[in-house]
């Protein structure tokens, strides 16, 4: 029995790490060829469409300015940019400081949520916006990013070269990550996340998800799919499997780059990553139950990789880590030997090998005190996620079985002026 | 100064020539007499008794061959100072025998039946058959029958055995002749047995050998437990060895645990190796039937008492009884199939064994077969590849009749293998008494000239028995410990040869090409040459991920200033 279980979760655990191997070659890849395209796209940059660029706000006037300021710098012809700020039933400052942006730069505007979209989080923000606004482009930001200057250029230079692409997804990088140990941790992810999930499913399967940020999709598609989700918690993930679905594809184009602040406390950190786990879960059972009518195969496969994620790979994790904890007391008499300790210590090498390709990707991110970080994590951070994937897990089914109303928690946002910024 | 030095030269000269006599008398001393086994079954082929008392008998005389009176040459008797005959078939012995033996050139050793047919026994009378059920103080499992004898006249009378009454001869002694009015004598009480042959066969009162075998070391035995045995031999420096089964089924049945797959436990065994220990190797799975619950047999299908008729136990079959053939032959015939996948598979486990111990570095000097069930081609299959089997022997071909002489033999049906016999039984876990039992089997051992002291230690049990064992034996007088490392020995396969010399360093040569080994290992286990494989590809990306990181860094300035450059 202890056997047949260690199998089970040996098999689990290696095939998600395989996968995340072969992504990362695959990101690795990308990394290495992706702006090979990008002096003949220039030339294609002629007649350039219009964009409205979303920025959903709920209370967020302590990030607000300098997200503006940001946009107030892009580099995009201003008649033909519409900056929305979405005051989403703001009690603080936010529309205030939002309208003085207004007052000096014309291409900036501030609207209000009404009715049903009032309130009720960002999925609802964003569609307010979508029925007052009319760019062929729309580009989504969250309030607390500062997007680099050429960010929407290179967004809207996805999309005029790529037919195909329904929406173009750029590259975030924290702003806050030298603030503490856990927006060290949340870099070294965030960075890793981009290169080997969103640039090696890109390069293999022409698949990336939407982040929620930092992302331009044309008007003509969100306006078929009939806009965002309100139900959902993970809106992007939601939405990124529609477009999929309507046979379009998702293109990952890391060279337009935002810097979003991420949380500082652990308590943000548990609530943020429980509502994204939580919302990713909720999207790969609804699409799981309907996998038989979708279109795209690559979709589908990308659903299983999710459902990988967050239920079966997390299960023979904690089998593999009862079976550890258990065999050190009893002997369970476990038949595989030395090759599971060898596996041990690869899967602990692969790790540190994969990461520190990301952050070498990121140039000056490969130094010591991240080195040092990297080998923690492994044992600190990652470990934290298995603990948070199970409360995500229990409270997605209590909310099933009791019919709860989803509620959409808001990040807290941290000042950056108080503490001083950028690392 | 020439005188004195001369004087030197043939004073060492007159102690060389004296210490040489004085060897070569006590080394003629020592040798055995030779001796030929000659026997009446009822099918001619030689039975368990036979196998029984040859080996018993073996450790007094140098037995030179077995055979049938009806294969008897005279031809070949000149050199022959003992004939030992068994008698389990009432039939006409040839003449040509009963002549040899009324000549009375060589001494006469009769067992059982067609005892009057030899001159020297003509007038003993056979009465009958009575059931006996004690011989000398020692009380009988169950009653045996025996022939009463009588008329016997005044020869001397060595042994008896006793009904509820009366007292019966049981071995006989006619001027230098003897005989055995039966053939299990050595079944009913193997210690009265022994030391009769003792004290009657044996040149000079010889010492008791001593070894303590550790035993069913397989790779679930807890390596701590095993420790604690092997520390208290090591602190006493005595030479002992340990019976290892390097491989056996899983939990599930359907996969092999490997000895390497407990390094503390192949830790401590190397330890133990580089020490004191030998290693003996103990089958190879220790079991033919993986499924099977009950006593694990590794060269005897112990479910269908008969030998080994499969390479896999599912495939095993029944043996037809010769009754079911119109002839021999055809009942010959039949059986060479099953024979020849009984040698192949032999083959297979016993080169497994010691190939598997090798690879580990765990060099064994000798063969301890599995609950002790084999059958006359385990034996023979064995013999090619050891030279000493420790523990107990199948004297029969046909069923699992086991048994063990209380002294280091070397039988015929054992090809040359050395058998140095387990007497004192193993201490099951659970035992009441263990310690009390074996202090009987000390005593009564003791009490034989010349028997060995060979004592099974489970490692299953606690280690304090094992102390107390050990004082026990040091009470004795007259003993030494085994040492195989003393003795010349060899261990061999196609693949690996293990070559002990006298006093010498263990030799091992490998003739194992990588190949080979790997063949091997996705044989035993494939999931986890998988694994390996897994390993060595992750290894390989690992690999690239890093010379990739190295890559970046080195050219990390000029992509910087690259940056730099792009944006303004």
């Amino acid at each position: 029995m202890a056997n047949t279980l260690f199998f089970i979760s040996l098999s689990l655990i290696w095939i998600m790490l395989l996968y995340h191997m072969f992504l990362m070659q695959g990101g690795y890849r990308h990394f290495s060829t992706f702006e090979r395209v990008i002096p003949k796209w220039e030339k294609n940059m002629g007649d350039l469409p219009t964009v409205s660029v979303f920025i959903p706000a709920h209370n967020e006037e302590i990030v607000i300015a300098q997200t503006l300021q940001a946009m107030s710098r892009l580099h995009y012809p201003k008649e033909k940019l519409d900056v929305i700020v979405i005051n989403d039933n703001s009690s603080d400052r936010t529309g205030e400081i939002a309208q003085s942006f207004h007052e000096k730069y014309s291409f900036i505007r501030v609207i209000e949520t009404h009715g049903e979209n009032k309130g009720k989080g960002k999925s609802s923000a964003l569609n307010e916006a979508l029925k007052q606004s009319d760019g062929e482009v729309i580009v989504v930001y969250d309030a607390d990013n500062t997007p680099e200057k050429m960010a929407v250029w290179y967004l809207v230079m996805g999309l005029i070269n790529d037919p195909k692409a329904a929406a173009v997804v750029g590259k975030f990088r924290v702003i806050n990550a030298a603030r503490t140990w856990l927006t060290r941790f949340i870099n070294i992810e965030t960075i890793c996340f981009q290169w080997m999930a969103q640039g090696g499913r890109w390069n293999w399967f022409k698949v990336t998800t939407i982040p929620g940020t930092n992302f331009a999709i044309r008007r003509s598609i969100i306006k078929s799919l009939g806009g965002w989700d309100v139900k959902a918690l993970a809106e992007d993930t939601e939405l990124t499997i529609r477009v999929y679905n309507q046979g379009y594809h998702i293109r990952f184009f890391p060279k337009a780059i935002t810097w979003e602040q991420e949380p500082e406390t652990l308590k943000v950190w548990w609530k943020q990553r429980t509502r994204w786990a939580r919302g990713n879960q909720y999207v790969v059972l609804k699409f799981l139950r309907q996998f038989m009518t979708l279109k795209r195969k690559s979709i589908i496969f990308d659903l299983f990789y999710f459902f990988f994620t967050y239920f079966l790979f997390f299960f023979g994790v904690i089998i593999s880590n009862v079976l550890f904890i258990i065999n050190s007391f009893y002997d369970l008499n476990l038949v595989i030997g030395n090759v599971a300790l060898v596996l041990w210590v690869l899967a602990f090498l692969l790790f540190l090998g994969e990461v520190m390709i990301t952050l070498s990707i990121e140039k000056a991110e490969m130094n010591v005190k991240n080195f040092v970080y990297v080998n923690i994590m492994y044992f600190t951070y990652s470990q934290m996620w298995i603990v948070l994937v199970i409360y995500s897990l229990f409270l997605e089914i209590r909310r099933v079985v009791f019919k709860q109303e989803v509620k959409w928690y808001k990040t807290e946002r941290f000042s950056q002026k108080d503490k001083g910024g950028l690392k | 100064m020439n005188y004195r030095f001369f004087w030197n030269q043939i004073i060492i000269l007159i102690v060389s020539i004296s210490a040489f006599v004085q060897l070569s008398i006590m080394a003629k001393a020592q040798e055995k007499e030779p001796a030929i086994v000659l026997y009446s079954t009822q099918n001619t082929k030689i039975s368990a008794n036979v196998n029984a008392i040859e080996t018993n008998l073996s450790s007094v005389f140098n037995i030179k061959e077995v055979k049938s009176v009806h294969a008897f040459d005279k031809q070949n008797i000149k050199s022959i100072k003992n004939i030992i005959y068994i008698g389990e078939w009432e039939e006409k012995l040839p003449t040509v025998l009963t002549d040899t033996a009324n000549n009375k050139q060589q001494r006469l050793l009769v067992f059982g039946k067609n005892i009057q047919q030899f001159k020297t026994f003509s007038r003993w009378k056979i009465k009958k058959t009575i059931n006996i059920r004690r011989i000398n103080q020692t009380s009988l499992k169950r009653p045996h029958p025996v022939e009463i004898i009588q008329n016997t006249g005044k020869n001397e009378i060595l042994m008896k055995g006793y009904d509820l009454n009366n007292s019966y001869p049981l071995v006989i002694k006619n001027d230098n002749n003897y005989y055995f009015t039966s053939t299990e004598l050595q079944n009913m009480d193997i210690y009265s047995f022994s030391k009769l042959l003792a004290d009657e066969f044996q040149k000079e009162n010889a010492k008791h050998p001593v070894y303590i075998l550790l035993d069913d070391v397989t790779p679930f035995t807890n390596a701590k437990k095993l420790h604690a045995l092997t520390k208290i031999l090591e602190q006493q420096g005595k030479p002992y060895y340990i019976a290892v089964t390097p491989v056996v089924s899983g939990g599930d049945n359907k996969s092999l645990r490997k000895i390497q797959d407990n390094q503390a436990l192949l830790k401590v065994l190397k330890e133990a190796q580089s020490s004191c220990a030998m290693i003996i190797a103990k089958g190879y799975l220790g079991s033919y039937d993986l499924n099977s619950n009950t006593v694990k047999m590794e060269f005897w299908d112990i479910k269908r008492n008969q030998a080994v008729t499969a390479k896999n136990a599912n495939d095993a079959i029944v043996l037809k009884s010769e009754t079911d053939f119109a002839n021999e032959k055809q009942y010959s015939n039949y059986l060479k199939r099953y024979k020849k996948e009984e040698e192949h598979y032999t083959e297979n486990r016993l080169s497994s064994s010691i190939n598997e111990l090798g690879l580990n570095h765990l060099y064994p000097l000798g063969l301890e077969i599995p609950n002790y069930g084999a059958s006359n081609v385990t034996y023979q299959i064995a013999s090619q590849h050891f030279s000493t089997m420790f523990g107990k022997v199948q004297y029969s071909n046909s069923s699992n009749d086991i048994g063990s002489p209380l002294f280091v033999s070397k039988p015929d049906f054992l090809n040359s293998m050395i058998l140095y016999p387990v007497t004192v039984q193993m201490m099951f876990e659970g035992d009441r008494y263990p310690f009390e039992k074996v202090m009987d089997q000390l005593d009564q051992i003791a009490n034989v000239s010349g028997s060995a002291i060979g004592v099974s230690f489970s490692t299953s049990i606690d280690a304090r028995y094992l102390s107390k064992v050990l004082n026990q034996i040091e009470l004795l007088s007259n003993i030494y410990w085994l040492n195989l490392k003393e003795k010349n020995n060899i261990v061999k396969t196609s693949e690996i040869q293990i070559t002990q010399k006298a006093n010498q360093k263990l030799d091992v040569t490998f003739n194992y090409s990588l190949i080979d080994r790997l063949k091997q290992s996705i044989k035993d286990q494939p999931l986890e040459m998988i694994l390996w494989i897994l390993a060595i590809v992750v290894l390989l990306f690992i690999i690239i991920f890093f010379v990739n990181v190295l890559r970046l860094r080195m050219v990390l300035k000029k992509r910087l200033f690259e940056e730099r450059r792009s944006n303004g």
